[in-house]
């Protein structure tokens, strides 16, 4: 094979740093670019303006329906996104003058009153209702749809089911040393095992709280009872910032099965609000559905990821047509233990 | 197979196969072939064109140079590369032979490109696919420093994410779905500074290849887009220095021969300078801030030698890291007697290294040879040690206490490949392959270890994610067949596979694409490509963060998929303006998001439990017009597309808008040489707002655990990026300013990053008490840089 070098050599006009006078379109371009940069300029300057667009209010529906009381609902009003005026957040937990029908498995059974001097408290886990039924007790297995119709608003209506309960069978208790690093070092605790079986065959989800009930001279005050839980089935603490006040937890680790569920009340905490003796406490296990346990799950992912710029928000779920909110059903088994001050 | 079958497999398809792949060769033809090099330099030109006037043929030269065309005796050829074409060579052939053809660049003067090249470029060229011309990219204005990435975020189709980030996302594609190749070698995080710097160090840059469209098969591995770039080999006749001193950073870069000038090498290297801010801030505590310590430094060396005329060897090495760090103590003395003190360090660090020994070849039948073998790593880490003691003299105590946390995640790849390039005729070519490369993925390893005096507690803690092997070995053909001067048909098929011990999935990958002459001036284009992505990148709304981390295709995750289909036209308007217009259609199957509250710091979750799978489709029309003059030369590109996604477990099941979705999109750039000495550049951005998530409602919720969020309440997102931002629009401009002297040129840099001091709103979200919050980044950013080059001809 023959091999050869070739160099192929630059014209003079272009050598470093010359540049061609004559260079067509040169005169033109020299023209038209400051055109072009006042055009960019021009076209750069103006201010912009973000503005969420307001569709409308609509009513919210939201609330547990459980075994263990009157059916009862909260129905408020939603609130434009921008809007930080203080009437704005009253209606949102609490809105009167709304026609409130209850259907029970597909016949109209009652109409809800409004409670005047309704008193919402954002620290506690569950409100009662605003709309109260004077006579129905949800049990497992009724359907309810409601619907709701007020002024200027959207008709709303949601349905919701009552499942299955499950008993707690037993609870054992046992008074414990805390581990330091819990509470105050050295104080003791009420470890409590809670035994319950879960159904087989179909999935079961959860939501355990601990509630004192405090029974004095002029008056009857339940409280929710903080407690710390590390049993390997739980998945979600429910927890409003100030206390943990809950547990969710779905059988996929114990399907079928009888379990002990542990967990451990700080005995600091017990009796705080009385001066009796002796304190009444009560579990309760509500049987929730699916849809429940995901939006505590989302609700807890919301609470985590708010204000941070780097998550996408949390988009929560709705099941009220119409309108805005979550209602569920909840079948509750209750355990009550008295524990001495 | 039957006997039928077989007879006619032998009478009719392997006859036509041989007749198509020697069709139009010439028997009494010899082969000239060889390599185009810069004379000064001696560092291989890829792309140069090499006219052959006898058989009315022009060849392209590959990544390495290399060119071979068929002649008969009497042969006339020309050599050009960027607008620079030689006198005409005319000489007399009796065998095959092995040409040189060095070409003297033009050396400060902008590049032009002269009619018929870019006729050429235009006709030959793929659809999608554009060679990105690296020292009129380095002219644009930047912030910070020229980069390459940035610039290649203004080619149509293209959209930059984050602004001044790296990020890319390629016709509705997301930004783990490009092929990012640094010299053959992928690269797994092309950021430093949180995206605002790319890791490629634009002095050691030769060639930048992008291809968004109709894929050769020799790529594979990712869907969306394959950024090819290569860097120079080293000057072979003399020492050259450059150094580049910034605000932000600087760096150093030095090229030469060995005295036998068969060996030459490149070292460079970029620090930045945060962290010497930092301290200085620190130690005047300044505002009574603390300031954490950044950094980030890359070094690439490489040396290139040449065995033979036939026989190159190539060594690549680049690493690069990024860190950041933070420490804060403080001492509490009570009553003269007890102190306490207490110390947290926070460390962190992301980065790549890779390596890589490459052979070029050229045996005695003209079949050019590449093999390379290479290593790269991807490794983030993140630490936090505590440390307190307490000391009461008056006690004689002693406490203390102390505690290590640590993160980490990586991923490491080992490669081998051999391509293989052989010319049948002047009009057909064939690319062809194998290789494989062995992933080892650790999406995340936590440990935890304290220590306590107070109660003689020590704990170790340790948990790993599964560490994961995989294989995916591939092997592919790429043919080109020119049928006359008005059509080039290129085919291809990539059958690439993805091994561990669970799975196997084998998958083909067919590509075509055909370039029709209409007219001398103008050609249309059509093609199809089908592309296979065997592993996802977890990131968090697309940003460039050293977070995001790699995870396999293993089930119950499947493989990315993305069938494109591309229609295009290119037309060559005068002598040196040309545009071209493509339309694309792209179906992306199993694209991989987090679910519905998940990020990457939700590390209480296995990473297979935190994702999602659905589909993405996108498709758009874009525009290029380019015009090059030795004053005055500018690009205007415009990109009209829509991308969407769908997935079951997001936006209740219905389609969104993609992130990065974008419906105009134009930039345009001008660069203008004012004297000898002084030049100007401009770049504006326009793009519509991109698709936000935003709440237009707020309501109470069913139960109160929504601490911290205002009045305990939830909001209401209609859908998935329901909003749109206001549009952006932002105008650089860079002023420079270049001398010579005998053995230096001086330049001198001013660069401003939106100039008009725009407020270009990134992303919106709320926080408590304030209702609205919009983030904007940049502001107007001046940046100055002076850059001296040693023993410049």
């Amino acid at each position: 094979m023959e091999t050869m070098e070739v160099t192929l050599h630059l014209p003079p006009e272009f050598k470093k740093g010359h540049i061609d006078k004559n260079y067509n379109n040169d005169i033109m371009s020299n023209r038209i670019l400051p055109f072009i940069i006042l055009a960019i300029i021009s076209c750069s300057c103006d201010k912009h303006s973000n503005v969420i667009p307001d569709y409308g209010r609509k009513i919210t529906i939201n609330g547990i329906i459980s075994t263990d009381s009157l059916l009862n609902v909260n129905i408020g009003k939603s609130a434009y996104i921008d809007d930080i005026s203080g009437s704005a957040h009253n209606s949102l937990v609490d809105l009167d003058s709304v026609e409130v029908k209850v259907y029970l498995n597909g016949t109209v059974t009652d109409s809800l009153r409004h409670v005047a001097g309704y008193n919402y408290d954002v620290w506690k886990l569950f409100n009662p209702g605003n709309y109260r039924s004077a006579k129905l007790l949800p049990e497992p297995g009724h359907n309810f749809r409601i619907t709701a119709k007020a002024k200027n608003l959207p008709d709303a209506e949601v349905t919701a089911t009552i499942p299955e309960v499950v008993q707690i069978i037993k609870i054992d208790t046992t008074t414990i040393i805390l581990p330091p690093g819990t509470y105050i070092s050295n104080s003791t605790g009420v470890k409590c095992d809670i035994a319950f079986t879960d159904p087989a065959l179909e999935s079961n989800y959860y939501l355990l709280n601990i509630w004192e009930i405090t029974s004095g001279k002029y008056f009857t005050s339940n409280n929710e009872l903080e407690f710390t839980c590390a049993d390997p089935v739980v998945e979600e603490t429910l927890s409003n910032g100030r206390k943990n006040q809950g547990i969710a937890f779905s059988d996929k680790l114990i399907n079928g099965e009888k379990y002990k569920l542990s967990l451990i009340i700080n005995r600091e905490a017990i009796g705080i609000y009385t001066t009796e003796n002796f304190q009444r406490i009560s579990f309760r296990l509500y049987s929730i559905n699916e849809d429940f346990f995901d939006y505590i799950r989302l609700l807890n992912l919301c609470s985590k990821n708010f204000g941070n710029p780097l998550f996408e928000p949390v988009m929560l779920i709705s099941n009220v047509k119409g309108g805005y909110g979550m209602l569920f059903g909840a079948a509750i088994s209750s355990y009550n233990i008295t524990v001495s001050n | 197979m039957t006997t039928e079958k077989l007879y006619y497999l032998n009478r009719t398809i392997i006859p036509l196969f041989f007749i198509l792949i020697s069709y139009p060769s010439y028997s009494q033809c010899h082969s000239v072939s060889g390599f185009v090099e810069d004379s000064y330099t001696g560092e291989k030109l890829a792309g140069a064109f090499v006219y052959d006037y006898t058989e009315k043929n022009i060849i392209q030269t590959n990544d390495f140079g290399f060119f071979r065309i068929m002649t008969n005796s009497d042969v006339s050829v020309q050599a050009s590369y960027m607008g620079i074409k030689s006198e005409l060579l005319r000489f007399h052939l009796f065998g095959d032979t092995l040409l040189k053809f060095k070409i003297k660049q033009v050396i400060g003067l902008h590049e032009v490109q002269i009619s018929s090249e870019m006729a050429n470029n235009r006709f030959g060229a793929i659809l999608g696919y554009g060679r990105l011309p690296v020292k009129q990219l380095l002219l644009m204005p930047a912030l910070g420093e020229a980069d390459i990435v940035k610039s290649v975020q203004n080619q149509p189709g293209i959209k930059g994410g984050l602004e001044g980030s790296t990020g890319m996302f390629v016709r509705g594609g997301s930004s783990g779905e490009n092929l990012f190749l640094l010299d053959d070698v992928p690269l797994y995080n092309v950021s430093h500074l949180y995206g605002f710097f790319s890791t490629f160090n634009s002095s050691v840059v030769k060639d930048v290849k992008l291809y968004k469209g109709c894929f050769p098969a020799r790529y594979g591995g990712r869907v969306s887009s394959v950024i090819d770039v290569r860097s120079i080999d080293g000057n072979q006749e003399e020492l050259k220095g450059e150094l580049s001193i910034g605000i932000i950073s600087s760096h150093f870069m030095a090229e030469g021969p060995t005295s036998n000038h068969k060996t030459t090498f490149v070292v460079s290297g970029r620090r930045s300078y945060f962290d010497l801010y930092s301290g200085i801030f620190d130690k005047l505590t300044l505002l009574g801030l603390n300031f954490p310590g950044y950094s980030f430094y890359d070094f690439n060396t490489r040396i290139a030698h040449a065995i033979s005329p036939k026989d190159k060897i190539y060594l690549n090495f680049y690493t690069g890291r990024d860190k950041i760090y933070d420490r804060i103590s403080n001492i509490y003395t009570a009553n003269n007697q007890a102190t306490y003190s207490e110390m947290t360090e926070e460390k962190s660090g992301w980065g790549n290294i890779t390596g890589s020994v490459r052979w070029n070849h050229l045996t005695d039948n003209l079949l050019f040879i590449n093999t390379t073998i290479s290593g790269t790593g991807y490794n983030y880490n993140v630490s936090e040690n505590y440390r307190s003691l307490q000391n009461d003299s008056l006690a004689g105590e002693q406490l203390s206490r102390s505690y290590t946390a640590e993160y980490s995640s990586n991923v490491t790849d080992i490669l081998l490949k051999s391509d293989f390039e052989y010319s049948f005729s002047n009009f057909h070519k064939i690319n062809f392959g194998l290789g494989s490369t062995l992933h080892i993925f650790n999406p995340g390893k936590n440990s935890y270890n304290s220590n306590s005096t107070t109660t003689g507690q020590i704990t170790e803690t340790s948990m790993n994610s599964i560490k994961i092997q995989s294989n995916e070995p591939y092997l592919y053909f790429d043919d080109e067949f020119k049928a006359g001067e008005k059509i080039i048909i290129r085919s291809g098929l990539r059958i690439s596979s993805f091994i561990t011990s669970r799975q196997t999935e084998i998958n083909p990958e067919p590509r075509i694409s055909a370039n029709f002459k209409i007219l001398p001036a103008l050609s249309l284009k059509a093609g199809y490509s089908r592309m296979f992505q065997y592993m996802h990148l977890l990131s968090n709304s697309g940003l460039s963060m050293p977070t995001d981390f790699w995870i396999p295709a293993l089930k119950p995750v499947y493989p990315e998929k993305s069938d494109q289909v591309n229609v295009g036209l290119a037309c060559q308007l005068t002598e040196n303006a040309d545009i071209s217009i493509e339309a694309y259609k792209k179906y992306l199957t199993n694209t991989t998001d987090f679910k519905n509250g998940y990020s990457v710091f939700s590390t209480s979750e296995n990473w297979y439990d935190r994702v999602t799978q659905g589909k993405g489709e996108a498709g758009g029309v874009e525009i290029s017009l380019k015009k090059s003059g030795k004053i005055l030369s500018f690009d205007v590109n415009y990109t009209l597309s829509k991308a969407t996604r769908i997935y079951d477990d997001l936006n209740n099941g219905r389609e969104f808008p993609f992130r990065y979705d974008r419906l105009h999109d134009l930039n345009i750039s001008l660069y203008y040489k004012i004297s000898e000495k002084w030049n100007i550049s401009t770049l504006w951005v326009y793009g519509t707002g991109y698709p936000v998530t935003v709440p237009v409602e707020k309501y109470s919720p069913s139960i109160n655990i929504v601490s911290g969020i205002q009045h305990n309440l939830i909001y209401y997102y209609p859908s998935q990026n329901n909003f749109r931002l206001s549009d952006y629009k932002r105008l650089d401009v860079g002023i420079h300013y270049s001398i010579w002297r005998k053995k230096t040129e001086h330049n001198i840099s001013l660069d401003v990053f939106n100039a008009l001091n725009r407020k270009n709103p990134v992303n919106m979200y709320y926080i408590q008490n304030i209702s609205l919050k919009y983030v904007y980044l940049f502001p107007f950013m001046p940046s100055l840089t002076y850059t001296i080059k040693f023993n410049t001809l």
